[in-house]
C-alpha cells in the first residue's frame, strides 16, 4: 500500500519535515491494515521494524510473574511511535497487540538509520521528536509510579 | 459610644470597684503565678500585683521588682481571655452508638462566663474583635455565648513594652472600643470613663469624682507619648501582598534554622484559632474534657467529640491520608506569618496580629516577627489576594444529625456508595460535600455523589480509620452527618458551551452528581465529554450507569486505567493523553476532580489546547475538621477550601497551585 | 502518627487477645497498665488477657495475639530471639516506655565498653551474655506503635487500647510537649525561669509534668517528629550553657533516638 505525505505527517515523529523528506520517508515506509487481536511483534523478540500509528489502538503488554499474566501498560494511538527499541537494536522489551482494527506506517530500522545518517538535518528533527515523544511517555510513566488514584481521591 | 466625661476614681477606691464587679461577676485579672503575670481570680485589690514589672524580650519573661503601680507597672503576659471564651479543650458534644448501630448527640452547651476582666488591654479588646470575627463568619456560637455576658474593664497602656507594636497594628495603646471600663493608671489616681452602659452602671455605684480640667489633655498626650514609647514597629502597609508574592524568599530559610515548630507562638497569640478534634470514647466513666473547670462526665461506652488547640505549626495541621502537605519547618512557619499578617487580611477584612509582642517573649529561641516582617519586607514580588467576606454562615454549633443508612453498594474493592437518608441535607448543590461521622470514630468530609428515591449518596473509598468505618456500614445502621458544605460546580457557567468533565480515580465521585445534571439535560449542555482515568479496570465507578449516559447523543466517554489484563479494549495511559481536539472541543469549559497531579497534568494540556485558566474548576482537598471555615486547617492561602471551595475556578488558585505547603 | 496506626484488632465481637512481654526494663511501664483497675474491669469484657507475667498465673497458650505491648529495650540474645517470636504471633505490635522505643537508659551504656561495664555492675560477668548494646524493639522486628515515656502516660496506654478497640486512630498527637504545656494553662519555665527545657522538641503524651512542678522537661517521650534539636541546643549555649551540661540533657532517657543522639554527640 502507498504511503502518502498526509499520513506521514499525522505522525508527531516526522511532523516538522518538508516535502522532500517525506518524499525520502514514503520510498522506504509501508501502510499497514491489521485486524484486532494481531500481534506485531513479541516480548523478547529480535529487533524488528519501527512503527507509526495511524488509526486504530494498539496496546503494550509485559509478561510479569515469569510469564503466567500479562499486564499492559500502555495504548498507542493515531501518530505515536512504536517499537522504537528496534533503532536501537535492542530486543522487545513488551509485546504489542492490536485492539482494534489499526493502519500501520512500518519502517526498517535501518532503512530509518540510514535515511537518519544520510541527511543530519532530516536525522537531527526525527531524532528531536522521537526525544520528546519518550520524554513525555517517560513523565506519564512517573506519574503512574505515584500511583495517584490509590492514594487518595 | 464613649462618654466623653472622664472621672477620676482614687487609688484606695480600688477595692470598691473589685467588690462592685463582684457583685454579679466573677472578677479575673492579672495575678502573679509561676513567675509570670496571667489572669486569676481577684476579690481585693491587694491580690493585685502592684509593684511589679516584666522584663521582656525575645524568648524572655522576668518579674521583677519596680515602683508602686497595679497596672502599669507591666503589659500582657503569656495568658489571654482566649482560653476562657475558646478553651484549650472543650467538649463540642456526647455521642453514642450503641451494638444496634444506633447512634446519637448531644450537644454541649457553651455557658456564659459572667467574668469580669479587670485589667485587660486595647490589644486584648481588639483579639477579642478578631477572633468574633472568625467565629462569627463561621457561624460558631460557643465562643460568643461564653463572652456575651462578660464586663471589660480595660486599662490605657501609658507604658508599653520591651515587644509592644499596637501602635503599628492600630489596636492600642488607648482602650476603648469593646470596653465597659477603661482605666489610665496616674501616680495617685486613676482616670476612668465608661463607654458601654453597663459601664455607667457600675460607675454609677463607685465613689468617682469628675475629673480635674485639662485631664482629657493629659491623657491625650500620654497616649501619644506611649505610641512613641514602643518597643517595636512593624510597617503592615501592604504585608498581604508582599509576603504571599515572596514564598521564596531567603528569610523563610533562615528562619526555619532557628524555629523548633513547637507551637508556642500560635498558642499564646490571642487571635490564633485553629483547632483539632478527637473522638474519644470513655472505657469506664471518666471526665473526658475540661470546658471553663468543669469536667464534662461520660458515661462508659460513651463518646464525645473534643475540641483542643491546634497550631500550624504541628505535623498533623496540614495531615491528608498518606502524609503531611507541611513537612518542613520552613512551610509551617511561612503558614503562620502569611496567615496572621497576610492572608487573614481577605479572610476575615483584619490582620491577625494586634500588636501585643506575646509571640516574641514566648518562643523558647525568641523569634521576631516583627524582625521576619522588616526582612521581608525587603524583596521582590506581590501577589494580589482576593477579598473574600460573604455572608456569615447561619448559627452552625457543628453537631451531627442523625441519619440512616437504607442502601449499601459495592462499587469497587475498596469503594462503597452508601445512601442515606437526611433531611438536612436536601437542596444540596453538585460539588458540595458533607462531614460524616462515627461516634467514638470520628468525622471525615465526603463529597454528595447523588440522590436517588429521597436518599442522597455518598461514594466512598476506605483509607484510613473513618472511611473504613463507613464502608463497613450495612442497611439500617445510623451515623452522623453535617453539611451540607462548600461551593460546587458553577453549573450556570457551564451552561451552553462544551464541557469536558476530567476525572481520576475516587474524584468521579463529587462529579456523578454534575454528570448526572448535564447528561439529563442537554439543551443547556449540548456537548458533555467525560475524560476519566482509574487505576485498573476494576476500579473504574459507576460503569452501569455510565453506559446508560451513552445513550444521550451529546454525551461522549473516554476511559483509561493505568494497567489492564490483555483483555481490556480501552485505552491505557495517564489521563491527559486523552485530552486531545476531539475530547477537548474549541470553546470547552473543563470541570476537574482528581489528584492534584492529575490536575496539575491536566491544566497544562488543556492551556495547550486553548482553554484559559478561567475557563477551568478544579476541586480542592486540604485536611477538614469543621467545614465551617473555623478550625483554620484547611486553608490555601487567603481561602478556606471548605468555605470558599472545594471547587475553585483554576485562576484563582494558580498562583499557590503546587506551591510546597500551601 | 506511627507507622500501621490505623486498623482495629477487634475481631467480630470475640475479644482482643493481648499480649504483655518484658524485655530489658524497670517494669514501671507493666506497672502503669495494672494501675488502671477501673478501666482494666472494664476491659476484661472485650479483652483476653493472654500472656502477663505480671497479672496473671494462668499459662500463655502461645496463640496468636491481637494485641502485643512490649517493655523495654533488646540487650541480650535471648530477649532478641524471644522477641522475634512474639513478633511472629502479634498481630499489633506497640512497644511501651522510653526503652522499648527509644532504647531508654540502658542506652546510656552504649559508646562505653560493655566489659567494663559489667564488671563494675555485676560480680560475674561471665554469667551475664549481653548484647553489644542495648537497642530498641524497632532496630529488630517491625513495630505498628509506639508509647513513649518513662513511665508511659496511663491516659495514652488506655486511649491506645480504646482505639484499637472502637477502630480509629489512637489520639496519641506526635506534637511538641509545649502544645500540652500551653493548653494546660502552665508559664514556660524555659522563658519565665531560664530553666533549660527539651519541650519544644520533645513528643507529647505526659500533660506537661516536668514544667507543672516547675522543672523543664527531660525529653522522656523521646523526640517529637522532625525535632529540631540542634537550634535548641544552640539557644541552651546562647543562654550560657556549657557543652558538658548541654550534652548531658539531650543524653538522658532517650538519648539514643536519633535526633537527640546527634545532639548529645556534638
Ligand atoms: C471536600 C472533600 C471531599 C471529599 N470527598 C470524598 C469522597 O466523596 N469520597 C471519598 O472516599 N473521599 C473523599 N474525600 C477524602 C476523605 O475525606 C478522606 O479520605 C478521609 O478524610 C480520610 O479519613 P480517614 O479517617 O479514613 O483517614 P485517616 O488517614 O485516618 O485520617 C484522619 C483524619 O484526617 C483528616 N483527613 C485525612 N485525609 C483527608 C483528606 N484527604 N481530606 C480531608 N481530610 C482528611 C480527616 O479529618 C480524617 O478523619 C474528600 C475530601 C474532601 C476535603
Ligand atoms: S502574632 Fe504575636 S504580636 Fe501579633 S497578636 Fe499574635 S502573639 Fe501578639
Ligand atoms: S494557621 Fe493561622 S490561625 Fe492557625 S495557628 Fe497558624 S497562624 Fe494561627
Ligand atoms: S500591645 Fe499595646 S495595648 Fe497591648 S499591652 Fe502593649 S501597649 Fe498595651
Ligand atoms: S517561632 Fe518560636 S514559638 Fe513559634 S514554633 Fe518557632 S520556635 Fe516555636
Ligand atoms: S476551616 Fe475547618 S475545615 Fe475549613
Amino acid at each position: 500500500m502507498s504511503v502518502t505525505h498526509d499520513e506521514l505527517r499525522e505522525a508527531t515523529l516526522f511532523a516538522s519535515l518538508g516535502q522532500e523528506d517525506l518524499d525520502g520517508l514514503a520510498r522506504i515506509a509501508t501502510a499497514e491494515e491489521r485486524g484486532a487481536g494481531d500481534v506485531l511483534f513479541a516480548e523478547g523478540d529480535p529487533p524488528g521494524d519501527v512503527y507509526v500509528v495511524v488509526g486504530g489502538r494498539v496496546t503494550l503488554c509485559m509478561a510479569i510473574d515469569g510469564g503466567e499474566g500479562e499486564t499492559c501498560f500502555l495504548t498507542l494511538r493515531r501518530g505515536e511511535l512504536l517499537g522504537w527499541t528496534a533503532l536501537l537494536r535492542r530486543e522487545r522489551v513488551a509485546t504489542a497487540r492490536v485492539v482494534q482494527p489499526a493502519r500501520l506506517l512500518r519502517f526498517g530500522a535501518s532503512d530509518l538509520l540510514e535515511l537518519c545518517e544520510e541527511d543530519h538535518d532530516v536525522g537531527y528533527a526525527i531524532m528531536r521528536a522521537a526525544f520528546e515523544e519518550l520524554a513525555d511517555r517517560l513523565q506519564h510513566t512517573r506519574v503512574q509510579l505515584l500511583d495517584m488514584y490509590g492514594t487518595k481521591g | 459610644m464613649s462618654d466623653p466625661v472622664l472621672r477620676r476614681l482614687p487609688k484606695a477606691a480600688l477595692g470598691a470597684l473589685i467588690a462592685r464587679l463582684g457583685q454579679t461577676h466573677t472578677v479575673r485579672g492579672p495575678r502573679v503565678r509561676d513567675g509570670a503575670i496571667v489572669f486569676g481570680e481577684v476579690e481585693a485589690a491587694e491580690d493585685l500585683p502592684r509593684g511589679w514589672t516584666d522584663a521582656q524580650g525575645p524568648g524572655r519573661y522576668r518579674l521583677e521588682r519596680e515602683g508602686e503601680a497595679v497596672f502599669e507597672g507591666y503589659v500582657v503576659g503569656p495568658d489571654s481571655p482566649k482560653r476562657a471564651h475558646f478553651p484549650a479543650r472543650e467538649v463540642l458534644y456526647t455521642a453514642e452508638r450503641r451494638a444496634d448501630g444506633k447512634v446519637g448527640f448531644a450537644p454541649v452547651e457553651a455557658t456564659p462566663g459572667r467574668t469580669a476582666w479587670l485589667g485587660v488591654r486595647a490589644c486584648d479588646l481588639a483579639a477579642e474583635r478578631v477572633r468574633g470575627a472568625v467565629f462569627e463568619a463561621g457561624g460558631e456560637p460557643r465562643p460568643a455565648a461564653r463572652g456575651r455576658e462578660d464586663l471589660r474593664v480595660a486599662v490605657s497602656c501609658t507604658k508599653p513594652g520591651e515587644l509592644c507594636f499596637c501602635a503599628s497594628t492600630g489596636t492600642g495603646p488607648r482602650a476603648g472600643e469593646g470596653a465597659d471600663l477603661v482605666l489610665t493608671e496616674r501616680e495617685d489616681d486613676f482616670l476612668i470613663e465608661a463607654p458601654s452602659e453597663a459601664g455607667k452602671a457600675v460607675l454609677a455605684d463607685l465613689p468617682v469624682e469628675p475629673a480635674e480640667e485639662g485631664a482629657e489633655a493629659w491623657l491625650d498626650a500620654a497616649m501619644e507619648a506611649a505610641e512613641g514609647a514602643m518597643g517595636r514597629a512593624v510597617e503592615m502597609d501592604g504585608l498581604p501582598e508582599k509576603l504571599l508574592g515572596r514564598l521564596d524568599h531567603p528569610r523563610w530559610d533562615e528562619v526555619a534554622e532557628r524555629c523548633l515548630a513547637c507551637g508556642n507562638c500560635t498558642s499564646v497569640c490571642p487571635t490564633c484559632f485553629c483547632s483539632t478534634t478527637e473522638s474519644p470514647v470513655a472505657i469506664s466513666a471518666t471526665g473526658i474534657g475540661t470546658v471553663e473547670g468543669g469536667a464534662v462526665e461520660v458515661g462508659a461506652g460513651e463518646a464525645a467529640q473534643v475540641r483542643l488547640w491546634d497550631s500550624c505549626f504541628t505535623e498533623e495541621h496540614a495531615y491528608m491520608h498518606g502524609g503531611t502537605l507541611r513537612p518542613t519547618v520552613k512551610a509551617r512557619y511561612r503558614q503562620w506569618l502569611t496567615h496572621k499578617v497576610g492572608s487573614w487580611v481577605a479572610q476575615f477584612g483584619t490582620s491577625g496580629c494586634v500588636g501585643c509582642g506575646r509571640c516574641i517573649a514566648w518562643c523558647p529561641v525568641g523569634i521576631d516577627l516583627t524582625e521576619e516582617i522588616a526582612a521581608l519586607r525587603e524583596g521582590e514580588g506581590e501577589l494580589a489576594l482576593p477579598v473574600l467576606r460573604e455572608a456569615p454562615l447561619e448559627d452552625e454549633d457543628l453537631v451531627p444529625s442523625v441519619a440512616e443508612v437504607v442502601g449499601v453498594r459495592r462499587e469497587s474493592a475498596d469503594v462503597v456508595t452508601l445512601r442515606v437518608k437526611s433531611e438536612r441535607l436536601a437542596g444540596f448543590g453538585p460539588g458540595q460535600f458533607t462531614q460524616l461521622s462515627l461516634p467514638g470514630v470520628g468525622e471525615a468530609p465526603i463529597s454528595i455523589s447523588g440522590e436517588e428515591a429521597g436518599a442522597i449518596e455518598h461514594t466512598i473509598r476506605g483509607v484510613g480509620a473513618v472511611t473504613k468505618a463507613l464502608c463497613a456500614l450495612e442497611e439500617g445502621d445510623e451515623l452522623g452527618v453535617r453539611g451540607p458544605y462548600g461551593r460546587g460546580w458553577p453549573m450556570e457557567a457551564l451552561e451552553g458551551a462544551p464541557v469536558v468533565v476530567v476525572a481520576g480515580g475516587i474524584g468521579l465521585a463529587p462529579l456523578r452528581d454534575a454528570l448526572r445534571k448535564m447528561v439529563g439535560s442537554p439543551a443547556s449542555y449540548p456537548e458533555v465529554h467525560l475524560v476519566y482515568g482509574a487505576r485498573t479496570p476494576d476500579d473504574v465507578l459507576y460503569a452501569q450507569e455510565m453506559l446508560g449516559w451513552l445513550g444521550g447523543p451529546h454525551f461522549r466517554l473516554h476511559v483509561t486505567v493505568d494497567r489492564a489484563a490483555p483483555s481490556w479494549r480501552g485505552h491505557i495511559g495517564v489521563v491527559t493523553r486523552l485530552l486531545d481536539e476531539e475530547s477537548v472541543p474549541e470553546g470547552a469549559r473543563a470541570i476537574l476532580c482528581g489528584p492534584e497531579i492529575m490536575m496539575r497534568f491536566t491544566v497544562e494540556a488543556l492551556g495547550k489546547l486553548g482553554v484559559p485558566d478561567e475557563r477551568i474548576w478544579v476541586t480542592m482537598e486540604r485536611h477538614m475538621e469543621c467545614a465551617t471555615g473555623t478550625c483554620g486547617r484547611c486553608q490555601l492561602g487567603p481561602y478556606f477550601v471548605c468555605r470558599d471551595g472545594p471547587v475553585f475556578r483554576f485562576d484563582q488558585v494558580r498562583a499557590l497551585f503546587g506551591q510546597e505547603g500551601f | 502518627m506511627g507507622a500501621g496506626s490505623e486498623g482495629s484488632a477487634s475481631g467480630a465481637g470475640a475479644k482482643v487477645r493481648l499480649g504483655v512481654f518484658k524485655l530489658a526494663s524497670c517494669d514501671g511501664c507493666q506497672l502503669q497498665l495494672l494501675s488502671c483497675e477501673d478501666e482494666l474491669l472494664a476491659l476484661t469484657e472485650h479483652v483476653e488477657i493472654v500472656s502477663f507475667a505480671e497479672a496473671t498465673s494462668r499459662p500463655d497458650d502461645g496463640g496468636p495475639l491481637d494485641l502485643t505491648l512490649v517493655e523495654g529495650s533488646v540487650s541480650t540474645e535471648a530477649q532478641r530471639e524471644h522477641l522475634q517470636e512474639v513478633r511472629a504471633r502479634s498481630r499489633f505490635l506497640v512497644t511501651i516506655g522510653a526503652c522499648a522505643t527509644a532504647g531508654g537508659i540502658q542506652a546510656l551504656r552504649n559508646g562505653r565498653d560493655v566489659g567494663e561495664l559489667l564488671r563494675v555492675v555485676y560480680a560475674q560477668p561471665a554469667y551475664v551474655d549481653t548484647l553489644a548494646e542495648s537497642t530498641p524493639v524497632a532496630d529488630h522486628v517491625p513495630v505498628d506503635f509506639s508509647l513513649r515515656g518513662c513511665p508511659i502516660d496511663k491516659g495514652q496506654l488506655l486511649e491506645l487500647i480504646g482505639a484499637l478497640l472502637a477502630g480509629r486512630k489512637p489520639a496519641i498527637r506526635d506534637e511538641s510537649v509545649c502544645m500540652e504545656c500551653k493548653r494546660s494553662g502552665q508559664v514556660c519555665v524555659m522563658v519565665a525561669k531560664g530553666e533549660a527545657c527539651l519541650g519544644p522538641v520533645t513528643h507529647a503524651g505526659c500533660g506537661a509534668l516536668c514544667p507543672t512542678f516547675g522543672r523543664g522537661c527531660y525529653g522522656c517521650f523521646g523526640p517529637k517528629e522532625g525535632a529540631q534539636v540542634a537550634a535548641l541546643g544552640a539557644r541552651f549555649e546562647a543562654e550560657g550553657m556549657d557543652a558538658e551540661t548541654r550534652r548531658r540533657r539531650f543524653k538522658l532517657f532517650t538519648g539514643w533516638a536519633p535526633a537527640f543522639r546527634e545532639e548529645s554527640e556534638r
